[in-house]
């Protein structure tokens, strides 16, 4: 017997407060990372440590978007074949999330391959100058972790806000 | 009395900060760090940590091999190893204490139940 319960989460993005990063040690760690990181493959390091290591998710993608289209910038875990653009992932939240709303989907599988269907999935706007330039997918959780809590969602909250800049900003003028 | 110290090892700059950070905003702890295998057992012989926190998966030298030398060596051979990976299935538990580990912790950290398997090897 299978069973199936299925959430899904839309919140607009906020700012995390200092109060949060002083109690949440993986919220100062993953901005410290991120502001320190050097040019565009130190920041893919960070995002890649940040989500496996932080949030225990196992597969991740980092699509561009603009101009109505998407494309796959890199990803670890993910098959980049099958997911070549955000369409493949076909969901009708990728519209929330264009418009910088993060998305979360979580579905609780009984009695079936956890292996064959991920059990989550996150997409996360990755915002620069108050547009939406990226996104962030996460997929499959680390068998141990059994869900998103509040202090996750801080974190990808922090990734939204902080990623863009790393990736696009400080990588452009530490590259140039 | 001085402070105990413990040797963080991981290539992972995130988990290292990371683990820093809860160690001095909760504990008393020193905090001394390596970025691989290699490095670790170099830095055991040099440091005298009070206790080994490493990752499993890293490049030049993992975990496991890196155990292994610490326990063959005089100097660090009675020092305690926490091993800590992503993979928390059975059989990788069980090749983590033949290498020579004292206890076993799987990713994400999680800050309390860090501190609580410290405090049992070091003391508060």
């Amino acid at each position: 017997m299978s069973g199936l319960d299925a959430s899904s989460e839309k919140n607009q993005m906020t700012a995390s407060t200092a109060g949060d990063r002083e109690n949440d040690p993986r919220l100062e760690a993953a901005q410290k990372r991120l502001r320190e990181s050097v040019g565009q493959a130190d920041a893919l390091d960070a995002i890649r440590e940040i989500v496996a290591n932080l949030l225990g998710c196992e597969e991740i993608g980092l699509f561009t978007v603009g101009q109505g289209k998407s494309g796959l910038l890199w990803s670890f875990g993910i098959d980049p074949q099958q997911h070549g653009t955000l369409d493949t992932f076909g969901t009708g939240a990728l519209e929330c999330v264009l418009q910088g709303q993060y998305h979360i989907a979580q579905v609780a599988h009984e009695g079936q391959n956890h292996r064959a269907e991920p059990a989550l999935r996150v997409f996360v706007p990755i915002c620069l100058n108050g547009n939406t330039v990226a996104v962030l997918v996460m997929l499959r959780l680390l068998p141990q972790k059994l869900g998103f809590d509040e202090a996750d969602i801080r974190l990808v909250k922090l990734l939204s806000r902080e990623t863009g800049r790393a990736l696009f900003e400080r990588s452009a003028s530490a590259e140039a | 009395m001085a402070a105990k110290k413990i040797l963080l090892v991981d290539d992972s700059k995130t988990t290292l900060m990371m683990e820093r950070a809860i160690l001095e905003k909760r504990t008393s702890y020193q905090c001394v760090t390596a970025a691989d295998g290699l490095e670790a057992v170099s830095k055991a012989s040099e440091e005298h940590p009070d206790l080994v926190l490493m990752d499993v998966v890293m490049p030049r030298m993992n975990g496991f091999e890196a155990c292994k030398k610490m326990r063959q060596q005089p100097a660090t051979r009675e020092i305690p190893i926490v091993l800590l990976t992503t993979r928390g299935e059975e059989s990788y538990m069980e090749a983590g204490f033949q290498s020579g580990c004292n206890d076993y912790l799987t990713k994400p950290v999680n800050g309390d139940e860090l501190i609580k398997l410290l405090e049992s090897y070091l003391g508060e």
